[in-house]
């Protein structure tokens, strides 16, 4: 078995806990080293912060419109150097196969939550750059925890989030829209996405689905900046 | 395209080889299934059968394979076995050092096809040496299973040693000496050593020679758990393995050529060491880390340990039947497993941490030889082996360098055997473990297995110790299967009734005879159904084969009350009386329609009414209900003596005097509408059982079990559902 980011041949050691994990490794222990696991920050998304709660969260929990919302993020990683060049090669370079090798660590993740009868909603994207890419990350993220998948969601201008400024992501609005009406009366919804950074796009799908009556929402993320 | 598919079907060969760990565990489980069949073990077996579907096709379907090619090879050796002439003029060559006992010389005989276990009573003759030819007159007989249940099966051991019959003989001719190489070096090694002072140390650790070092120091050892050490294992070879890398570092020789030599040099240790199975498992292991250090594959230890056991464990298909193979492979892949477990900085620490491991690891394999286990051997062990490693070991070397310094080195022998058996007199941690049977052996790693896998997530699983500690301590003792076991204790009588939940424990006669000790087998027994008192032990009658070796049962358990019939005034019966009194047992005598209360059964006895004029019809008679069965116990008596008032039927007669013709007549069986009979008898000269009897029983419709063609008979209840079990020769 080879890794997939550098390669290398993978060298499995038996351990015990180890031992009848379906799940190949497709990852060397090298390369996932470079990865920082999220632990602590703030209760809310995960950042690195002193305080309880981060400044971003605190303007959610502050605005009207959203304060009712309390979406919870939880992220696998940290968005450090070494993910940075994960990303671009992810989503690039379409190096799709890097981002079906977190399978094992997605899985492993996500082991302890009660995700069983939640319904998964991965951001979308704008049609033109789906053409240009091939495959939605946030959607093969979805896919890979195999739970039922809402595709109901349609992104309607192409503004870059992330060559805006923070503030300007948050105030612009109405970027997300759905395709058609939807009763998600007494669901429980997690949105799928590959970096969260303010929470912008994640809060923003949020309110969408709250309005349609979703019971309790919250986020899941590759990477957290 | 084609270089991609190369590169793929190597990752494919990679990959299975880095999982070949369960092919190991697959292979294993159908070998134990082979030799004893359990549906724990079939349960488990398509557990991992179908964990391995879901994981990999290939890899289920290469199991599969194995499983296969070691049925194959199964099938292939056990004909050879079986199927053997019982010719009575025997050549053969002598394959290993004999070992000189108490009555007879015992040595395995090779043949062109086959191996047996010889026994020579001559013991004043002329000695034989390894590689002799010899000839000899013999007939040869199968060793037997353990008749006794849980004790050691020297059957099984034999095969996986492809020893199939036992012969005897007082009278071998030598004819020549083999001229192979390997027998003369050893013959050699072991003429050289063995006039020196403490040539028993030399000669276990440089050819294996198992019996020459003395019994209590090897009692004690076992007692400590240290006997591996005394006994060359993989431990003597990864040692001289780092011993000779360092020295020829140090002289200054390449890498490659020091490599070279110390593999021969391991090579040759193991040949004259004769391919022992924990010697082969070490230096193919060196080899095989040491072929993928060369070429930087990406294998585990474990793989290589796995491949070399499943290479193992096909050619030689019985191999599992022998316990130090299992302990041998079993621990090193367990150390290998708990790496993470196991890694600390300092030294004292990861040493105690391998000593604990290993030790909890082989417990149930070790409880199994002697069924008591004494725990500070896991305090003492670490501190044990340092002291072997740095101290007796370089001198047993230095020894074997420098022969005539062994005699001023046996002193300090002498004090390390005085330390060895200073400490293994501490015996406030010695428990008696019981059996471990197959559940309680599947259960027990379970446990295990889940607790170290939460150790490596840094956390404990409080409530599985827990559990773990009770299965290891308790778990006879918990049982609920009540059981009457009529021990084979070949010709005489002895009877084991136990109810954990109704609070007795009792026996019935001791067995006993004038050439062999069955007591001890009795006595080993109750041992492994973790009995340690004992509230009643009848003695029906004093004859030899009902009582004569009663001092094993006093000796190992704490009897309470011991029970004679009321006109028994033997020598023997005085023996007992006097030694019950030394120890402070209750001396009870009773005579017929007294009652005998224990916990909350109740045996009425029924016999001797008044002095008769035999030992035999003095005997006891018994009557209990257990579990809604009734049960008969005659001893020796006559069955005219007999009267049981308003009782018409009874489920279990233990037939008197080991089916005397004489002692059970007509009228009696007629009378009593009996359902089982039960026959203690073994190889005697009286005709017991008589055919007479037999046929009275066939046309009374009796069901009749004999100790000596069914071994242990037990009537277990397991809720009061009766299950008949034996234990066939």
């Amino acid at each position: 078995m080879k890794c997939i980011i550098c390669r290398d041949n993978i060298y499995i050691r038996h351990i015990f806990s180890a031992l009848f994990t379906t799940d190949k490794q497709m990852i060397c222990d090298k390369c996932l080293e470079g990865l920082e696991k999220v632990e602590g920050g703030c209760v809310r998304c995960g950042k690195k912060t002193n305080d309880i709660i981060c400044n971003d969260c605190l303007f959610w929990e502050q605005n009207k419109d959203y304060n009712l919302l309390k979406v919870i993020n939880y992220s696998l990683y940290y968005y450090n150097e070494y993910a940075k060049t994960l990303v671009k090669k992810i989503k690039f370079n379409g190096d799709i196969a890097i981002l079906l090798a977190f399978r094992q660590q997605i899985k492993k993740f996500l082991k302890p939550f009660p995700i069983k009868d939640k319904i998964l909603v991965p951001v979308p994207l704008f049609k033109t750059s789906l053409q240009k890419r091939g495959f939605n990350q946030s959607e093969v993220i979805a896919r890979i925890i195999n739970l039922p998948i809402l595709d109901n969601i349609y992104k309607s201008n192409d503004v870059k989030q992330s060559k805006k400024k923070r503030i300007a992501r948050i105030v612009f609005d109405d970027q997300y829209r759905l395709k058609s009406k939807l009763n998600l009366h007494n669901k429980d919804i997690i949105i799928i996405d590959d970096i969260y950074t303010t929470g912008a796009t994640v809060h923003k799908i949020a309110k969408l689905l709250s309005d349609c009556n979703a019971r309790n929402i919250c986020s899941f993320t590759l990477f957290r900046s | 395209m084609e270089s991609g598919l190369r590169h793929l079907k190597k990752s494919k060969f990679l990959f299975i080889v880095n999982n070949c760990i369960y092919c190991l565990m697959a292979v294993a489980l159908v070998a134990f299934l082979v030799s004893s069949p359990h549906i724990l073990i079939i349960i488990l077996l398509l557990v991992l059968l179908y964990r391995l579907y879901i994981k990999d096709s290939t890899l289920f379907m290469i199991t599969l394979i194995m499983m296969l090619i070691y049925f194959i090879s199964y099938q292939c050796q056990v004909k050879s076995i079986t199927s053997n002439d019982n010719s009575d003029i025997i050549t053969c060559t002598i394959d290993n050092i004999p070992v000189e006992g108490p009555k007879s010389i015992r040595f395995y005989c090779k043949e062109t096809n086959n191996r047996f276990l010889v026994y020579y009573t001559n013991i004043n003759a002329k000695q034989l040496k390894l590689g002799d030819v010899i000839y000899f007159k013999s007939s040869s007989y199968l060793v037997k299973n353990n008749t006794v249940p849980n004790q050691f099966n020297y059957r099984k051991y034999l095969e996986a040693e492809k020893i199939s019959f036992q012969l005897s003989t007082s009278e071998i001719t030598v004819l020549t000496a083999t001229n192979r190489i390997d027998y003369k070096l050893i013959n050699y090694l072991y003429n050289y050593y063995q006039d020196s002072k403490f040539s028993s140390y030399l000669l276990s650790v440089i050819i294996g020679h198992k019996k020459a070092l003395d019994e209590d120091f090897r009692n004690n050892t076992q007692i400590l758990n240290i006997s591996h050490l005394f006994v060359v294992s993989g431990f003597h070879v990864g040692f001289l393995y780092f011993v000779f890398m360092f020295l020829f570092k140090h002289l200054h020789f390449s890498k490659e050529l020091s490599r070279k030599i110390t593999l021969f040099i391991l090579v040759m240790f193991l040949i004259v060491n004769a391919f022992a199975v924990s010697i082969l498992r070490a230096i193919l292991l060196i080899f095989g880390i040491e072929i993928k250090n060369q070429y930087r594959l990406p294998i585990d230890n474990t793989d290589i340990l796995s491949i070399i056991a499943c290479i193992c464990i096909i050619i030689n298909p019985f191999s599992l039947q022998n316990p130090g193979f299992i302990l041998s492979y079993l621990i090193t892949l367990i150390l290998f497993l708990s790496r993470k477990i196991i890694q600390s900085n300092q030294i004292l620490v990861s040493s105690f941490k391998i000593n604990f491991v290993a030790q909890v690891f082989s417990l149930p394999i070790i409880a199994n030889f002697s069924f008591s286990y004494n725990f500070f051997s896991i305090i003492l062990a670490p501190f044990l082996n340092l002291l072997y490693t740095l101290v007796i070991f370089p001198l047993i070397i230095l020894g074997l360098l420098i022969k005539s310094l062994s005699n001023d080195l046996a002193l300090i022998f002498v004090y390390y055997e005085k330390i060895i058996s200073y400490l293994s007199n501490i015996d406030f941690l010695l428990f008696n473990v019981g059996a471990f049977t197959i559940t309680r052996t599947v259960i027990y790693y379970y446990l295990l297995v889940i607790i170290f896998r939460k150790l490596e997530q840094r956390s404990i699983a409080y409530f599985k110790i827990i559990l773990l500690i009770i299965i290891t301590l308790f778990y006879h003792k918990l049982s609920i299967i009540d059981e009457v076991s009529f021990i084979d204790v070949g010709q005489g009588d002895s009877i084991y009734i136990k109810s954990n939940i109704q609070g007795c424990k009792a026996l019935i006669d001791t067995g006993g005879s004038f050439t062999q000790s069955p007591g001890e087998n009795v006595a080993n027994y109750l041992k492994s159904t973790q009995t340690t008192q004992l509230d009643y032990l009848f003695i029906t009658h004093t004859d030899i084969d009902h009582a004569g070796d009663y001092q094993y049962i006093l000796k190992h358990f704490k009897v309470n009350t011991v029970v004679f019939n009321a006109y028994d005034d033997s020598e023997l019966q005085r023996q007992i009386e006097k030694e019950a009194i030394l120890k402070r047992i209750n001396i009870l005598k009773v005579k017929a329609y007294n009652k005998v209360d224990c916990g909350d059964l109740s045996f009425y006895i029924f016999n001797p009414l008044k002095k008769n004029n035999t030992v035999n019809d003095n005997s006891l008679v018994l009557f209990l209900i257990f579990n809604g069965d009734k049960y008969l116990f005659m001893g020796d008596a006559t069955s005219d003596l007999i009267n049981l008032p308003n009782i018409e039927s009874i489920d279990f007669l233990k037939l008197s005097h080991h089916g005397s013709k004489y002692q059970t007549s007509e009228e009696f069986l007629a009378k009593y509408h009996f359902k089982y009979a039960i026959i203690s008898v073994g190889k005697n000269y009286y005709n017991h059982p008589a055919e007479e009897l037999l046929l009275l029983l066939e046309k009374n419709q009796l069901i009749y079990y004999r100790t000596d063609t069914h071994g242990t008979i037990s009537i277990k209840y397991y809720l009061k559902k009766r299950i008949i079990r034996f234990c066939q020769p």
